[in-house]
C-alpha cells in the first residue's frame, strides 16, 4: 500500500469534500461569470476587481502545483537548495512588480497586445501566440498529469487507468470552468483557492511546529538528521552535486525562476485585469506578500516533512519529493485515523486539489485568449471580428486547448513529466522576458529585433532543453533508455536567457526601422501614463 | 449593457485610464521617466545584489554558507531570511514612493495640466 494514500473513512471524507467544492465553485462560476458577450467582461472581467482582489488572484495564479508539491518535496528532498528555490519563487514576484505598471498601462488584454506595441501587424501577435502556447502547452499537460496522479492518490487509487481517469476529469472540470465563467469565473476560484491554500498551509505548519515545541532551531537539527545527510542539508549542492556542470544548472534554475516564473502569459493576463497601471502595481505587491508568506511555509513544510517521516520514506514514494506534503500532512494530528488527523489531510487534499484546478483554468485561459485574439482577432481578421464573434471563437479556442492537454497528459501518464515545468519556465523567461523588457524601455528595438528575441528565446530554450539529460540519457530522464542528448545541462536558461537578450540587441542594431513602427515617444507616453489603455 | 450585481464590484469612473492620448512633451515624459527609473533602480539594487550574492557564494564558497551561526543556523540560512524580509520591505516601500511620486504626476500630464509640480 502506498504511505501517503489515507485510510477508507478519510477516503470518503475527501471524496466527499472534492464533490461538495467542485459543485459549488461551479455554481459561482455560472453565477458570477459574463453577462453577455463582450470581450472586456471574458478576458479582464471588465476590469472590476479591487487591487487586493486582484493580487490573491494573482497569487493564486502563480501558486501551481509545482510550488506547493515541487518546491515542499525539493525543500524536504535537497534542503538547503530547496529553501534557496523557495527565495527565488518569491523573488520573482518582484520582476513582476517592476513591470507591472508599464505592463498595465501599455497592454489590453494578451500578450500579443505588448508586443504589437513596437510594431504593426500580424508577425508580432503570431509570434506571441506561439510564445504563450510554448510556454502554456507544456505547463497544461503537467499540472493535468500531476492532477490526476495526486487526485488518484488522495483517494487509495494508484492504477494508471484511474489516474488517467482523474486527469480527465479535472480536464473536463477546468474548460467547464473557463468557458462558463472566463476570467471572472477564473478569478473566484483563484481566490477561493488562495484562501484555501494559505489556510490550511498556515494550519500544517502550526501543526509541525507545535511538535517541535516552537523551536525551530530543534526542527532544523532533526531534518538534517532525518535527511541522513547530517550538516551537507544545510549546505548548498545536494540538488545538482559539486561539479561545473552542477553549480551552472543552479545559476541556470535560479536565473530561469527568478526572470521566468512571473512572466508567464496567464500572468501578463492577470495584470491586465487590473483598472490601471497603478492599481496593478499595488496588486503586484499584496501578491508579494502574500507569495513571500506561502514560500516561508513552504520551507517550514519540506523541513517538517523530512524531520518527522525521514528522507528515506520521502524518496521512496516519489524521488522528487512530490508526496513529501501529503505524507506529513497524514502524519499529523494523529494520523488520519483520527478525527483531527482525517480533517486536516483532507482539507491539505482540497488545498492540493483546488491549485491544480484554478492553474490549469487560468493558463487555459491565456492560451485560448492567444488564440482568439491574437490570431483569429488581430493576426487573421486584423480587427474587423466582432466581439461577440470573438468570445464565440476563445470558447471554443478553450475546448481545443483544453482537448490537446488533456490528450497529451493522459497519453504520458506514466512518464517523468518534471522537465516540463522548467522548459514553460525557461521559455517565458527567454523568450517573453526579453521582449517585453526591450520592448517596453528600449528606445530602439523594432519589429526585427523583436522577431529574433521571440523565435531565437524560443527554439534555443526548446531546442537545448530537447538534448538535455532530462529528455534522454540519464536514468530519470523522459526517454532513459535512448541517449541524444548533447547539451550537458538540465537548465538551459544560463546559456537560453542572455542568447535570446544578445539575439534582440543584435538584430536591432542591425536592422532600420521600418515605416509605420510607432516612435519611442508614443510608446512612453503609454508606458508611463496609460494613455490610450483600455 | 449594466454589468451584473457583480462580487468584484463597478468600475468607478474614477480609476479608468483615459482613452484619449495627451499631448506631453518629450521634457515632461522624460522627467517621469527618470523618476520612475530611480525608484526602480533601488528596489532592482536592493534584491538583486543580495540574489547575487548568495547565487555567487553558493557556487564557490559554499562552506561558508553552510557555517553555522548559532545552534542550526548557518549563514545561508540568515542570508535567506534578510532577502525576504528585504524583498517584503522594499516591495512595501516601492509602491509607496511610485504612488507618492510618480502616480500623481502621471494623472497631471494625463489630464494635460501644464503646470509644473512642486
Amino acid at each position: 500500500m502506498n504511505p501517503a494514500a489515507p485510510g477508507a473513512g478519510t477516503q470518503t471524507m475527501v471524496l466527499i469534500a472534492f464533490l461538495v467544492f467542485v459543485g459549488v465553485t461551479l455554481l459561482l462560476c455560472v453565477l458570477v461569470g459574463p453577462e453577455g458577450d463582450e470581450t472586456a467582461d471574458f478576458y479582464t472581467a471588465n476590469r472590476t476587481l479591487t487591487p487586493f482582489q486582484n493580487g490573491l488572484a494573482l497569487s493564486g495564479d502563480y501558486i501551481s502545483a509545482a510550488t506547493l508539491l515541487g518546491t515542499t518535496g525539493i525543500v524536504a528532498v535537497n534542503g538547503y537548495d530547496g529553501v534557496t528555490l523557495a527565495l527565488s519563487t518569491a523573488l520573482s514576484l518582484g520582476v513582476l512588480l517592476l513591470l507591472a505598471q508599464p505592463l498595465r498601462n501599455a497592454g489590453r488584454y494578451t500578450l500579443g497586445d505588448v508586443l504589437a506595441l513596437r510594431a504593426d501587424g500580424a508577425a508580432p501577435r503570431i509570434a506571441a501566440a506561439v510564445v504563450t502556447l510554448a510556454v502554456s502547452l507544456p505547463f497544461l499537460v503537467v499540472q493535468l498529469s500531476s492532477a490526476g496522479t495526486a487526485t488518484a492518490l488522495m483517494l487509495g487509487l494508484t492504477h494508471s487507468g484511474v489516474q488517467q481517469f482523474c486527469t480527465v476529469l479535472v480536464g473536463m472540470l477546468m474548460v467547464c470552468y473557463t468557458v462558463l465563467g472566463g476570467m471572472k469565473g477564473t478569478s473566484l476560484v483563484q481566490i477561493v483557492k488562495v484562501v484555501l491554500t494559505l489556510g490550511t498551509v498556515l494550519v500544517v505548519v502550526l501543526s509541525v511546529l507545535v511538535r517541535f515545541h516552537w523551536d525551530v532551531d530543534a526542527l532544523l537539527a532533526a531534518a538534517a538528521k532525518g535527511s541522513g545527510r547530517a550538516d551537507a542539508y544545510l549546505r548548498p549542492g545536494l540538488r545538482f552535486g559539486d561539479s561545473a556542470e552542477g553549480w551552472l544548472n543552479f545559476v541556470g534554475l535560479h536565473l530561469t525562476v527568478v526572470l521566468g516564473a512571473s512572466c508567464m502569459p496567464h500572468m501578463i493576463m492577470r495584470v491586465n485585469a487590473s483598472p490601471t497601471g497603478a492599481a496593478a502595481r499595488r496588486s503586484t505587491r499584496h501578491a508579494v506578500g502574500m507569495v513571500g508568506a506561502f514560500c516561508l511555509a513552504v520551507v517550514v513544510l519540506g523541513l517538517g516533512a523530512v524531520a518527522l517521516l525521514g528522507g528515506r520514506l520521502i524518496s521512496a514514494v516519489d524521488p522528487n519529493g512530490q508526496a513529501a506534503l501529503l505524507l506529513l500532512a497524514g502524519n499529523l494530528q494523529g494520523g488520519t485515523g483520527t478525527t483531527a488527523g482525517g480533517a486536516l489531510f483532507t482539507a491539505v487534499a482540497c488545498a492540493v486539489f483546488v491549485t491544480v484546478l484554478a492553474v490549469v483554468a487560468g493558463i487555459t485561459l491565456a492560451a485560448a485568449a492567444a488564440l482568439a485574439h491574437d490570431v483569429a482577432a488581430c493576426a487573421v481578421r486584423r480587427g474587423r471580428m466582432t466581439q461577440v464573434a470573438e468570445v464565440r471563437a476563445v470558447r471554443w479556442s478553450v475546448g481545443a486547448v483544453g482537448a490537446v492537454g488533456i490528450a497529451l497528459a493522459v497519453a504520458a501518464q506514466g512518464y517523468n513529466l518534471q522537465f516540463l515545468s522548467s522548459l514553460a519556465v525557461t521559455v517565458a523567461a527567454s523568450a517573453v522576458l526579453p521582449a517585453l523588457v526591450y520592448s517596453l524601455f528600449w528606445s530602439r528595438y523594432n519589429r526585427t529585433g523583436l522577431l529574433w528575441t521571440v523565435y531565437g528565446g524560443l527554439l534555443t530554450s526548446v531546442g537545448l532543453q530537447l538534448f538535455s539529460p532530462t529528455v534522454s540519457g540519464a536514468p530519470d530522464a523522459l526517454f532513459p533508455n535512448v541517449d541524444f542528448h548533447w547539451f550537458p545541462l538540465q537548465m538551459p536558461g544560463v546559456v537560453s536567457v542572455p542568447a535570446a537578450f544578445l539575439l534582440g540587441w543584435a538584430a536591432t542594431v542591425r536592422s532600420r526601422r521600418e515605416d509605420g513602427e510607432p516612435g519611442f515617444h508614443e510608446v512612453q507616453t503609454r508606458t508611463l501614463l496609460g494613455a490610450d489603455a483600455e | 449593457m449594466p454589468s451584473s450585481p457583480s462580487l468584484f464590484g463597478h468600475r468607478s469612473a474614477g480609476t479608468a485610464p483615459p482613452g484619449a492620448r495627451p499631448a506631453v512633451s518629450p521634457r515632461e515624459l522624460a522627467v517621469l521617466r527618470r523618476r520612475t527609473l530611480r525608484i526602480t533602480r533601488g528596489f532592482a539594487l536592493l534584491n538583486g545584489v543580495p540574489f547575487l550574492l548568495t547565487v555567487v557564494l553558493a557556487c564557490t564558497a559554499g562552506g561558508v554558507l553552510g557555517t553555522k551561526v548559532f545552534g542550526q543556523f548557518t549563514v545561508g540560512m540568515l542570508l535567506g531570511v534578510v532577502q525576504g524580509t528585504l524583498l517584503l520591505w522594499t516591495a512595501a516601500r516601492f509602491d509607496r514612493r511610485a504612488a507618492a511620486r510618480c502616480d500623481a504626476e502621471a494623472e497631471r500630464l494625463r489630464a494635460g495640466d501644464r503646470t509644473e509640480a512642486r
